[in-house]
């Protein structure tokens, strides 16, 4: 029991992260957090064995975000927390508006990708993980994960695009230029 | 083939920083992303309300398991593929009494009998000939025996056919029987395998919609089967291009 609460800190985060990337909502990703853990206890006889057991919980959280969407008859909520700090780049309450707003687009356009989609995109710009980690994830092979993380690019550029026109993407170069 | 998929040849097409940025701005600073305090104390406690026990670590059948199981299949897959080929199928007419008859179903060989007349019956009715039991037929792909000079001028369907024995006969009458139950499972497998590829196919995972719908056809090869196989493929390739072309 020891070693095990002991996998559940070194590693909770991570998947805590990922479930709640996925559902964007951080009760219902904290409940599907501890349901991959709960499912992690079950099979602990055949994990220890296992390197690559950060996957398999990945996986596992995975599977039971996309079985949660597909219960959630709701249309996808983005949480509003009032007490979220904006970044201090933005001195203006317009712009600090437009910030907050724009992140809020992003996520939407995000929640609009297939599941596995967006967990494919996710994984690969914004954790910047391997493909052969992202495949094991999504169960299929590099040619199917890099074949999903392509087409999960084309089609949230085309979503963002159309949300906050072209330039949103030409003010994310100058931006890396600068820094 | 690239031995390592992971390195920069693989991955440069898919190099996005403007959209690495857009999703790492989306993100920023989102408090519910930070290390919560008690957040490992509440899912230990989910853990142990949820009076899952944990499963011993004792022999690894798993791997057993899978080597059983995949021997299995092997197995299957290799009897109903002989079961299937030609030179082993029943739709071969066999060598033998019966090899001039064409089509898969063995007519009523009483019927074909020649009448040859027999020295002690005097009725009308002419008795069947005597069969000889020295004569040994067996069911098995027999080299043909080239035709005599008689029988090249008789056509072979008015030619007279040799007696055969009731036990052949027997054995020859229902040859669809024996592999009937065999090919009304291997096409219920291959049923579900091209199911399995639709809906692969339907959610955009065509390298599993490939593979199934190969499946199938390696099974029951179908005209619908390969199409669907050739449209997978076309999908995936197309992926491969776009890549390759971004």
């Amino acid at each position: 029991m020891v070693a095990f609460e002991s996998l559940v800190q070194l590693h909770q985060q991570r998947v805590y992260a990922h479930c709640y990337r996925l559902v964007n909502n951080s009760a219902e990703a904290e409940d599907l957090c501890a349901e991959t853990f709960v499912r992690a206890f079950q099979h602990l006889g055949s994990l220890h064995a296992d390197p690559s057991i950060v996957h398999w919980l990945l996986r596992v959280a995975n599977n039971l975000g996309i079985s949660f969407l597909r219960k959630r008859t709701t249309r996808p909520t983005v949480e509003l927390d009032e007490a979220r700090e904006l970044p201090s780049t933005t001195p203006t309450p317009e712009d600090q508006l437009m910030e907050h707003s724009r992140q809020e687009v992003v996520r939407n356009c995000l929640q609009q990708l297939q599941p596995k989609e967006r967990t494919a995109v996710l994984m690969f710009y914004l954790e910047e993980r391997p493909l052969d980690e992202i495949a094991k994830v999504l169960e299929c092979g590099l040619a199917g994960a890099k074949s999903r993380v392509h087409r999960a690019r084309h089609r949230l550029k085309a979503l963002v695009m159309a949300e906050l026109g072209e330039d949103i993407l030409l003010g994310t170069e100058e931006e890396a230029e600068q820094c | 083939m690239l031995t390592n998929k992971n390195d920069e040849r693989y991955t440069r097409d898919l190099r996005d920083p403007d959209l690495a940025m857009l999703l790492r701005d989306a993100y920023a600073d989102d408090p519910a992303l930070k290390e919560a305090p008690g957040r490992s104390e509440r899912i230990m406690r989910t853990v142990l309300a949820s009076g899952v026990r944990s499963a011993p670590r004792g022999f690894r059948w798993a791997p057993l398991a899978w080597a059983t199981g995949s021997l299995a299949t092997a197995a299957a897959a290799l009897a109903l593929m002989f079961m299937f080929m030609e030179p082993f199928g029943h739709h071969q007419a066999p060598a033998g009494p019966v090899a001039n008859h064409s089509g898969p179903s063995i007519p009523r060989v009483a019927d074909n009998l020649p009448t040859v007349p027999d020295k002690k019956n005097t009725g009308d009715t002419p008795a069947p000939p005597k069969v000889d039991n020295k004569q040994t037929t067996v069911w098995i792909a027999d080299k043909p025996q080239p035709p005599t000079n008689q029988e090249r001028q008789v056509p072979p369907h008015q030619q007279p056919q040799p007696p055969i024995n009731d036990n052949e006969l027997t054995v020859a009458k229902n040859p669809e029987t024996p592999s009937a139950a065999p090919h009304e499972d291997a096409t219920q497998v291959a049923a579900a395998l091209y199911d399995a590829g639709s809906a692969a196919y339907a959610a955009g995972d065509y390298e599993s919609a490939y593979n199934a719908y190969k499946a199938s056809y390696d099974i029951t090869p179908t005209p619908d089967t390969l199409l669907a196989t050739g449209r997978a493929l076309e999908q995936l390739a197309n992926d491969e291009l776009e890549i390759n072309a971004s």
